[in-house]
């Protein structure tokens, strides 16, 4: 009754922002880009203010079992972004220690101080409105290349990356594979 | 794995329910207290802590020399989000005043900019800021606490000088280091940990780099469980040579929570 609730104004401007950035700029090993439809607004009937409607793609990093694929995500963003961080999630098969089955990416970056899903270290990286999509991402790739098995998500995923290396290089190699329609 | 185990591990709901969840916990609490009330009497505390001696005697001493406070939602931006509006309420209250803070919250760009902050991360909340005090001479008291009721515009009024309290201490860090030696991290993660989150509470240290960036004194009153009427007030002075030249806004704490206080 005293929340305005927000137009959601502030997000709307500051993620146009930062998709031209990048745009533009797109950092060098992420094919982020966007396919499909223009940014579309659900507007306050539900919490989203918006949702990218076609998917941010990552290109797997070089000497990954990831390499050479193309994984597709989404990002979705809280009517208060960017003091709430979005939440982002593979929308292809995605084995890793620290992405849930269901595709939700959980890493430090996307939570708050004080949001402790997983127990992350204190010095990790955390959400706050000094972050931007592109520092996601780029954690994102970060993160596929060294996993963070101290905070797993995918506790199958943390223990075949830890004891069965080759094995775990197969899984994510066959998704890989899968992405690229093989 | 059995299934059980695994089940454990997986997220029970989807991440659009999380969000819902969480935004339906805060609208919850936005409808007991908006973000900044209306004033209301001293005895109002006197009421909330009729069973609690140590802190009703302090409030009875304090009747002496203030009359009215002004609540704030308590969600962890209470100390800037009552500095703020206390801030901007003493600037539209004394008009000699107002050009030096308006000069001084222009300045705050170039504090931001030599803290390494990005433009990108700050430019929509600065621009929020700017407007909401340049309207100031034009303004009155009422659209104002309905400007800081409107979450967009509070939020991004307290965002900024969240900003501005991180470059400040970022760059004076040699000064401030020393006190985060028990805490063993360094200003930059206090500051990306406790100042830059939203909604991450405030104490001495931000307190104090406030009031030196932007050049407004604040006096803190503090209620605690000690005995004896005895209110402690901790000062905050940009410098000690101008204090007595002017006044320094009042603030209210107990344990957990910053209010206005306002003097008889």
């Amino acid at each position: 009754m005293y929340d305005s609730k927000g137009s959601g104004s502030t997000a709307l401007k500051r993620l146009m922002t930062e998709y031209r950035e990048l745009t533009l700029n797109a950092p060098e090993g992420i094919m982020a880009g966007r396919i499909g439809d223009e940014w579309t607004m659900t507007l306050p009937l539900s919490c989203w203010l918006i949702s990218l409607s076609g998917p941010i793609v990552f290109s797997g990093p070089e000497g990954t079992p990831f390499e050479g694929g193309i994984f597709p995500a989404t990002l979705k963003f809280p009517r208060d972004y960017p003091l709430s961080p979005p939440v982002m999630k593979f929308t292809c098969d995605f084995f890793h220690p620290n992405v849930y089955q269901d595709g939700t990416v959980c890493i430090s970056i996307l939570h708050a101080p004080g949001d402790d899903p997983n127990m992350y270290e204190s010095s990790s990286e955390r959400w706050s409105p000094v972050q931007s999509v592109e520092k996601i991402l780029l954690s994102v790739v970060s993160m596929l290349a060294e996993p963070n098995d101290e905070s797993g998500a995918n506790i199958d995923a943390c223990k075949i990356w830890r004891s069965q290396r080759e094995r775990y290089n197969d899984i994510v190699r066959a998704n890989t594979r899968k992405t690229l329609g093989l | 794995m059995t299934s059980q185990e695994q089940n454990e591990w997986q997220p029970e709901l989807t991440d659009e329910q999380i969000l819902a969840f969480e935004q339906k916990i805060k609208d919850e609490e936005a409808e007991k207290i908006p973000l900044v009330c209306q004033k209301e009497s001293i005895e109002s505390l006197e009421k909330e802590f009729q069973d609690n001696k140590p802190f009703l005697e302090k409030v009875q001493k304090l009747k002496e020399t203030n009359d009215e406070l002004r609540k704030c939602r308590g969600d962890g931006n209470c100390f800037f989000r009552a500095f703020a509006f206390a801030w901007f309420e003493s600037l539209m209250r004394n008009p000699q005043i107002f050009e030096a803070g308006l000069e001084k919250l222009k300045s705050t760009t170039e504090l931001l900019l030599s803290g390494g902050f990005q433009e990108l991360a700050f430019e929509d909340f600065y621009d929020v800021t700017l407007n909401q005090l340049e309207q100031i001479p034009d303004s009155d008291p009422d659209l104002l606490l309905v400007n800081f009721q409107t979450e967009e515009i509070s939020n991004s009024i307290v965002m900024h000088l969240r900003f501005v309290t991180s470059a400040y201490l970022k760059i004076h860090s040699a000064e401030y280091e020393p006190f985060l030696i028990v805490e063993s991290i360094s200003i930059d993660q206090f500051c990306a940990q406790e100042v830059e989150a939203f909604g991450r509470e405030s104490d001495h240290l931000q307190i104090t780099a406030l009031t030196k960036a932007l050049d407004v004194p604040v006096e803190v009153l503090y209620l605690d469980g000690s005995s004896g009427d005895h209110v402690a007030v901790h000062e905050f002075w940009p410098d000690e040579a101008s204090k007595g030249s002017r006044k320094a806004l009042q603030l209210i704490y107990r344990p957990g929570h910053y209010d206005i206080l306002y003097r008889k």
